[in-house]
């Protein structure tokens, strides 16, 4: 990898280092992605804006708190949009940080194989997943991480008992590993 | 594994899409620390969870934003910029505020002053020792005749405020162009302040009783000074110097 083009963990510890330039580096890599998750949430191109933009403050004042083994920065920044936004959805105060999980907890190295599989794929494979699950597993997927849902909204909504909902949430989201694992395998095939 | 812990592993999922309520969260996160298996649970969900964002159709934002990200960014280390870490201000931005008091589009220059300008969008809210002689058309005059304009940009204590500084190229005093910031609060007033190294200089008072564009005229020139801020001040006569983080602030270039 050339300096020129220096990989996100390099960035991210450049960032800590109050390195102005490599946080521009990092905004030029993900704005798409990061606009396009809170555009998607929120549906307001001002307010998706506006949590991107306390998104990137937040990752320039708590650098310091990002841990790369336990996620990718692209993770970590799509993370902190992801509850921004929703926390703008349910007008909640906004988190000061990310949740995550505490010291001591047991965390798999991320150099385990899905760090292979979520490096390789592209949108086209994540839809392409999404898109074969069973409809009532996608749609509380969608509803829950793309529109701000609860599980209890959810189940009120949809007339669905709360136990079902979760199930779905969690089957769903474990089919998706596994479907997004073989993409992975085919493309290593291919 | 107890029969709880098969229970709650069905919270793993709703969890990692961020679908339990505040108080919900806390409880499971709760259980985390004593179970290993919702633990491990967690993790491999939270890896799909992390890809699901792939699957947005992309959409780019646009080029303003950058302005305004780098703008806040390089003004953070100055002592009188805002924050929202733990310990600091409030927000000053109601849910009834919020809607009406969107971002300008294009507030980065002074050709954007000179637009909004130019299409009569003003409403003047002058009081006190700010000057309210000079009126809105010599601001397009100014722009017209080389005046220097510098963006300043709202803090995260007002996010939805931003504005424009311009020096007009005769030395006259400085004009402040702004939207965005929500009603005064009870006797408070915003104070205008230009800073010279640490030194702060107070350059006038106002209060916003009504959202939309606002012009003010300035108590100095903005000649020689490296930084202006707004802050919120006791009303009606303001501070002697800055006693809150700025709402608003910008860099006066040289």
């Amino acid at each position: 990898m050339s300096s020129e083009h220096p990989p996100d963990d390099a960035l991210m510890a450049s960032i800590q280092e109050k390195d102005v330039g490599a946080l521009e580096r990092l905004y030029d890599r993900h704005r798409v992605l990061a606009y396009s998750l809170a555009l998607r949430t929120l549906g307001s191109p001002a307010d998706a804006e506006e949590v991107v933009q306390e998104t990137f403050l937040s990752v320039w004042r708590s650098a310091e708190t990002y841990r790369p083994e336990r996620s990718t920065p692209r993770s970590w920044l799509l993370s902190i949009v992801h509850h921004r936004a929703i926390d703008r959805l349910r007008g909640r105060q906004v988190r000061l940080q990310p949740v995550e999980l505490e010291e001591g907890m047991e965390i798999p190295d991320r150099s385990d194989v899905w760090k292979d599989v979520s490096d390789a794929l592209t949108g086209e494979n994540v839809r392409a997943a999404l898109a074969q699950l069973p409809p009532e597993q996608r749609d509380t997927i969608e509803m829950a991480y793309f529109q701000g849902y609860t599980h209890s909204q959810i189940a009120q909504l949809t007339e669905v008992p709360l136990g079902t909902v979760k199930g779905r949430m969690r089957i769903g989201l474990r089919k998706l590993r596994t479907l997004l694992e073989q993409t992975h395998a085919e493309m290593a095939i291919e | 594994m107890s029969e709880y812990q098969h229970a709650e592993i069905d919270w793993a999922g709703a969890y990692v899409l961020d679908a339990l309520a505040e108080d919900e969260a806390r409880a499971f996160e709760a259980h985390l620390r004593t179970c290993s298996a919702c633990r491990l649970e967690v993790n491999e969900l939270r890896q799909v969870a992390d890809v699901l964002p792939l699957a947005v159709e992309r959409v780019e934002p646009s080029p303003a934003l950058r302005d305004r990200i780098l703008t806040e960014v390089r003004a953070t280390e100055h002592p009188l910029y805002g924050s929202d870490a733990p310990g600091g201000p409030t927000p000053i931005r109601s849910r009834g505020m919020e809607s009406r008091l969107r971002r300008p589009v294009a507030w980065l220059g002074a050709a954007a002053a000179a637009l909004i300008i130019g299409l009569g969008a003003w409403n003047i809210s002058l009081q006190q020792q700010v000057n309210t002689r000079s009126s809105p058309a010599s601001v397009a005059d100014y722009l017209a005749h080389g005046a220097r304009a510098w963006p300043v940009t709202g803090t995260s204590i007002a996010p939805s405020a931003a504005g424009t500084l311009v020096q007009p190229r005769n030395d006259a005093n400085a004009v402040f162009v702004f939207a965005g910031l929500p009603r005064s609060p009870a006797n408070k007033v915003y104070q205008v302040w230009l800073m010279r190294g640490n030194r702060p200089t107070s350059a006038g008072t106002f209060s916003v009783s009504a959202p939309g564009t606002q012009i003010i005229h300035l108590l100095h020139p903005a000649t020689g000074y490296q930084i202006t801020a707004v802050t919120v001040e006791p009303g009606p006569d303001g501070s002697r110097g800055p006693t809150t983080k700025a709402v608003l602030f910008g860099k006066l270039g040289a």
